[in-house]
């Protein structure tokens, strides 16, 4: 999956892998049944579109606001 | 106590000792610190509740004051639609963390330490004067709130792809 990230995918591997391993959690292992994978998927979907959305608000105001100025 | 006469000196003593009895456990109650069985609030080792997931204070404090001047245009973007995503996103990333995490206390602590790190600068302030100007545009944003976000739909897909639901 991929993001419009603004920070390294490695510097985010790196903070959850450490935070589950200073635990000594290992999400390999975790078994969580398909209703709730389904869930999960729907909940990280809708909140990554008003993500994008907001984002391109955030661009539109910025290209208007250049525009008001030429 | 009886007043003391004229010449007489008066000393008082008041002794305090640390208290040993466990009383901390038997309800809430005003933390005391001569009592050795209470656990200081600022102590790591105390629990915080379920509430703490949500506490992280946001404040935005944006101050504009126009003075002497005309055709001045101020346009503050609307930041709370930000604001509600990031909450939605700090809610997802402790909801799926305790739905995959058996251990109540490993997913709290998991949790409080993920929103430990990604804690940015929660306080956006601005300050714009403006006086004896004329035909100005303001535009004014929260940018703090924008950069948060992304990192936090980062972690939510990093945590969700490791239970392989992506």
């Amino acid at each position: 999956m991929s993001t419009n990230s603004n920070f390294p995918n490695q510097l985010v591997d790196m903070l959850v892998d450490s935070t589950l391993k200073k635990h000594g959690v290992n999400l390999d292992e975790v078994t969580i049944d398909s209703t709730q994978k389904e869930q999960i998927r729907n909940l990280v979907e809708s909140l990554k579109n008003n993500v994008e959305s907001l984002n391109q608000q955030n661009k539109e105001n910025k290209e208007n606001k250049t525009k008001k100025n030429n | 106590m009886s007043k003391p006469k004229p010449g007489q000196r008066r000393t008082v003593v008041i002794e305090r000792q640390c208290r040993t009895d466990n009383n901390c456990d038997n309800g809430p109650r005003e933390w005391s610190a001569l009592d050795a069985s209470c656990n200081h609030p600022m102590d790591a080792t105390v629990e915080q509740g379920q509430d703490s997931k949500l506490s992280n204070a946001q404040h935005s404090y944006e101050s504009i004051v126009v003075k002497d001047s005309c055709d001045i245009e101020v346009s503050s973007n609307d930041t709370q639609a930000a604001i509600n995503v990031q909450v939605a996103l700090q809610v997802a990333i402790a909801l799926v963390i305790s739905i995959s995490i058996a251990d109540s206390n490993t997913a709290n602590e998991i949790t409080q330490d993920l929103n430990a790190k990604l804690k940015s600068s929660q306080v956006n302030s601005q300050q714009v004067y403006i006086q004896n100007s004329r035909g100005v545009n303001i535009t004014t944003t929260d940018t703090d709130i924008a950069v948060n976000i992304q990192l936090l739909l980062q972690v939510l897909i990093a945590i969700v792809l490791r239970l392989d639901i992506l």
